[in-house]
């Protein structure tokens, strides 16, 4: 039997490259149009610089302290990376137990669905109030709003598991643990992975809420100062970095999932390739 | 058309069976699924024995219960009324030397292909990982997969699949091997070479085999008995014995006393109104 020529890694890297470069020059092409578009909106309507800046505005403002916005993004950044990760370990956790306990299943999930109805952004002053406007807020702000659809989609990655799967190491008289390492939590790493990138988009926001209620670092606080101070320009320059910030995050979280999971159907590309 | 070089004919009293024990036994097997809608009796008073060494094929059209008496064989699932013995211990969940083959292949897809065959070694004592990787290897290069090992299960047809399943199923040494119409989803070219490919690995270790298929002409290949299933209940209509003789080959399928099994078989059906399986 003849065997099929692989192409090799490299080829497979040089192209996505290719792919993924063409498609960054485009993304940032339709954006130097706009901001293009945008700074002449505000030359020809005159719009005052405390309502709307021109980008030139906000790019000086950068230009004037970078330094400034990198600290404070390097605090929101740490917020949301530390609440994240507290959100994936123990949100698998608690999807393993509602997943093997009924019991548990029908009251703790129960109550969490309870909590996650609650708006955090409403009970945030409550824990700043108790825990005060350090990082550990934040973290924590961070981690209850994201540690919900990690849940939730754990828990439906490994309860979709084929049945003939579960049959055939079943015929191996496999315990309960090695079915778990070996069938049902590679079969829920598709799903958990979904469950992170929403995870993450959410942590920052639950990041940002709390540096909005009650802090003196990070992005959310710069944002809130800068307009009380009608230094607008500020304002959107804060906001491009967390843009900036929110994008890195959900791609690292991509690119890891591509890493882990260069199985998946999602992953393999075209045959042959 | 009858090519020169067909095997001799034999007469069924000239065909020697080996007095092999029964490796697998029935008794009174009846299998009731309760559900919302009422009962389903998927099986009615099975009774049959599975010889050692014995190539064994279960053929019924659908609903007739072949699939669920191979579960129970396989302790799998456990039947309302009667015994199944393996090799004279009743049967209480999987037992030991057991190889299943199912219809579809059930390959990890984050496993390589040599990883998937080496999985029933992760069970049990490591000590034989060693020895075993080595045969895996060797299953693979038998079934024409050796230079596959390093892929991945997408990355191969339907037909290399399904031959590493079967690899699988035989790396541990099986003395039971289970196949749900493992050749059901291929098409007919590939299912021909793996019946082929099938047969000399059974003449080559001799395992006890009992197969599921819906094809006449695969079951007479393959068998040294054909058990006839009907349905509505599923129940054992007729067990046939197989005399042609080994090894057979595709053309054994062109022969008259092949042609006289079939239309025997397929008379069965007929009978019970179900039509062809």
């Amino acid at each position: 039997m003849a065997k099929a020529p692989a192409p090799s890694n490299l080829e497979r890297g040089l192209r996505r490259l290719r792919k993924s470069a063409t498609q960054t020059f485009y993304l940032l092409a339709t954006l130097a149009v706009l901001l293009l578009a945008w700074e002449a909106a505000c030359h020809i309507f005159s719009i005052g610089a405390y309502l709307l800046p021109k980008p030139s505005d906000v790019i000086k403002t950068i230009a004037d302290d970078p330094v400034f916005l990198l600290r404070h993004g390097l605090v929101t950044s740490m917020a949301t990376i530390a609440g994240f990760v507290l959100a994936t370990a123990v949100g698998i956790l608690i999807a393993i137990i509602i997943v093997y306990s009924p019991f548990l299943e029908k009251t703790l999930f129960t109550a969490l669905v309870a909590f996650n109805a609650i708006p955090k952004i409403a009970i945030a002053p409550l824990f700043i109030m108790w825990i005060g406007t350090g990082l550990e807020s934040k973290v924590l702000m961070a981690f209850l709003i994201a540690i919900f659809p990690i849940i939730v989609d754990t828990v439906m990655g490994l309860r979709s598991i084929d049945p003939a799967q579960l049959d055939l190491v079943r015929t191996y008289r496999a315990s309960q643990v090695q079915t778990f390492f070996k069938i049902r939590f590679p079969n829920a790493l598709p799903s958990i992975f979904a469950g992170m990138k929403v995870g993450i988009t959410l942590a920052l926001i639950g990041t940002i809420v709390g540096e909005f209620v009650g802090a003196n670092r990070g992005l959310g606080f710069v944002i809130l100062q800068a307009q009380g101070t009608y230094q607008t320009p500020l304002v959107f320059a804060a906001i491009a970095m967390l843009s900036i910030l929110g994008v890195i995050l959900f791609n690292a979280i991509d690119l890891a999932e591509r890493l882990a999971l260069p199985w998946h159907v999602s992953n393999r590309g075209k045959r042959g390739k | 058309m009858l090519d020169v070089a067909e095997p001799p004919v034999t007469a069924p009293a000239a065909v020697t069976r080996p007095a092999a024990r029964a490796h697998v036994r029935l008794s009174g097997v009846g299998k009731v699924y309760h559900s919302m809608n009422g009962d389903l009796t998927a099986l009615s008073d099975i009774n049959l024995e599975i010889r050692e060494g014995e190539f064994l094929s279960l053929l019924g059209p659908s609903g007739c219960g072949k699939s669920t008496v191979l579960r129970c064989l396989a302790g799998l699932e456990d039947v309302t009324s009667g015994k199944v013995e393996v090799l004279g211990r009743p049967v209480a969940g999987p037992p030991e030397g057991l190889g299943v083959v199912f219809q579809r292949d059930v390959l990890l897809d984050w496993r390589t292909v040599f990883d998937n065959v080496m999985l029933p070694a992760e069970f049990g004592d490591k000590s034989r990982i060693p020895n075993l990787r080595s045969k895996a290897m060797h299953l693979l290069q038998m079934v024409g997969l050796g230079g596959y090992a390093q892929r991945h299960p997408w990355e191969l047809s339907g037909g290399m699949r399904q031959r590493a399943a079967i690899c699988r199923a035989l790396l541990d040494d099986p003395s039971l091997l289970l196949m749900d119409e493992p050749f059901g989803a291929l098409d007919e070219f590939t299912r021909d070479q793996l019946n082929l490919d099938l047969q000399r690995i059974w003449a080559e270790t001799r395992k006890t085999v009992a197969f599921i298929t819906h094809s006449i002409p695969e079951a007479i290949l393959l068998s040294d008995r054909v058990v006839v299933m009907a349905r509505a209940p599923g129940r054992i209509a007729e067990i046939i014995d197989i005399d042609l003789p080994r090894a057979r080959t595709l053309a054994t399928r062109e022969t008259r006393e092949f042609a006289q099994v079939s239309a025997r078989i397929r008379s069965i059906f007929e009978r019970l109104g179900t039509g062809t399986p």
